[in-house]
């Protein structure tokens, strides 16, 4: 109903649609980024990130946010002009989200310098317009039926990797600052290392597994055997999710000072909950 | 099929002047981010220095506590920054105490307090810096 009334009075409805767009990107936005916005580990990256690494952790969330529009998005997308203004609301969202809780949290004060205040806001609004962007998918588009439903059923392999890079980058953000990561590792001995490889895997399998079955059903997809799966998509992607890990790692600063041995291990630790997101993303985005 | 004509309609005529103005809002964010990151990169760093300034001297639980205002005038960051403050009394040391700052982030302030049983409005207060964790 609200569909045919869009036609009709196009001009109102559209900023009415573009107003609850809009609220529906700072819900998800806030929902997505929470967990980190409440992490002092987090807020310590403002002035203990190098502007260096702030800077590509800020350029890499652009390729990704414009990825993620073309996919998904808050709203129905068409054009690549399209993408862009999504990508930039996004960011905007995003931003302006992580301002206010950081600043209704305490943590934005007035004695700290603009390097601090802006380092702190700008670390967590790259997470926090990811979480706007996955609006549409998770908090659901109602009536709005885009191109982004068959794009994803149709993503190619270069596709599936795309998001499962998104989900591991994702769902690694909210734990890469924390202390635990490195405690973890430190805690785990080469047994328990091996055995969280396997666990890693599994999981990451049986989710791909099931997303495959569903694109099959769908008829989206040709049948394959298991052992394919799991070498063309569960094999590579936990390659990528460990890729991932290590990024999230570094720039948090988190493998400062670590010999090989304990970084690829706190590079393991991670992959967890990265693996997870990685291969989840397709299922659930 | 309904739906699939509304996003068509929309498309040619429903993005309103306000979506566009938030995008372009979101633009000046990201670059003024990406520029400000940029000049930062450039930056030659200080290390860090502290001016400790004695901000009030209140009574409290028994004895005194002296306020502390610590601002960093360097470029790095100081973690688990200690203090030491002496309470002189011509020429002698009467009492001494000391305060643990978790971080003093680079041109900013952060606040302390440092608990005497004497009271400092007294004699003369002398606080230094004593050492720092570099993160």
């Amino acid at each position: 109903m609200a569909s045919n009334s869009s036609i009709s009075h196009a001009g109102h409805t559209g900023t009415a649609v573009f107003v609850v767009d809009l609220a529906r990107a700072y819900g998800s936005a806030i929902l997505f980024s929470f967990p980190i916005l409440m992490t002092m580990e987090m807020w310590w990256q403002g002035f203990s990130m190098s502007a260096a690494r702030l800077l590509i952790f800020t350029l890499v969330a652009i390729p990704l946010l414009l990825g993620l529009s073309y996919f998904d998005g808050f709203e129905g997308t068409f054009t690549i002009l399209d993408d862009v203004r999504e990508t930039l609301i996004a960011y905007f969202a995003g931003f302006t989200a992580s301002a206010s809780l950081l600043y209704l949290f305490g943590v934005l004060k007035s004695e700290m310098s603009w390097d601090e205040r802006i380092g702190k806001i700008a670390v967590q609004a790259v997470t926090a317009s990811l979480g706007a962007m996955f609006a549409q998918s998770l908090l659901g588009g109602g009536d709005i039926e885009d191109n982004s439903a068959e794009r994803k059923r149709s993503a190619s392999y270069l596709g599936q990797l795309f998001l499962t890079v998104v989900g591991a980058l994702f769902l690694s953000m909210s734990v890469a600052p924390t202390e635990e990561m490195v405690l973890i590792a430190f805690q785990m001995n080469q047994w328990h290392t091996l055995g969280l490889i396997v666990v890693t895997l599994f999981v990451m399998h049986a989710f791909i597994n099931a997303a495959e079955r569903k694109a099959e059903e769908e008829g989206d997809a040709v049948e394959t055997s298991q052992i394919s799966l799991f070498a063309r998509y569960t094999v590579v992607g936990y390659a990528v999710v460990l890729a991932i890990s290590y990024y999230a790692l570094w720039t948090f600063g988190s493998l400062e000072g670590m010999a090989f041995p304990e970084q690829l291990e706190a590079v393991i630790v991670l992959g967890f909950p990265a693996g997870l997101g990685g291969s989840a993303s397709r299922l659930i985005l | 099929m309904a739906t699939k004509k509304s996003t068509s309609a929309r498309r040619h005529h429903d993005i309103p002047v306000w979506e566009w103005l938030v995008a372009a809002v979101g633009a000046l964010l990201l670059i003024a981010v990406v520029a400000f990151t940029i000049y930062r990169i450039g930056e030659t760093r200080d290390p860090a220095a502290f001016t400790i300034a004695v901000e009030s001297v209140v009574e409290a639980g028994g004895g005194y506590l002296a306020n502390l205002r610590i601002t960093n005038t360097g470029d790095e960051t100081a973690a688990a920054l200690t203090l030491e403050g002496k309470l002189m009394q011509g020429g002698e040391e009467v009492e001494t105490s000391t305060a643990t700052l978790t971080y003093v982030p680079a041109k900013s302030t952060r606040n302390a307090a440092m608990v005497f049983t004497k009271d400092p409005r007294t004699m003369k207060l002398e606080v230094r810096p004593t050492g720092f964790e570099k993160p």
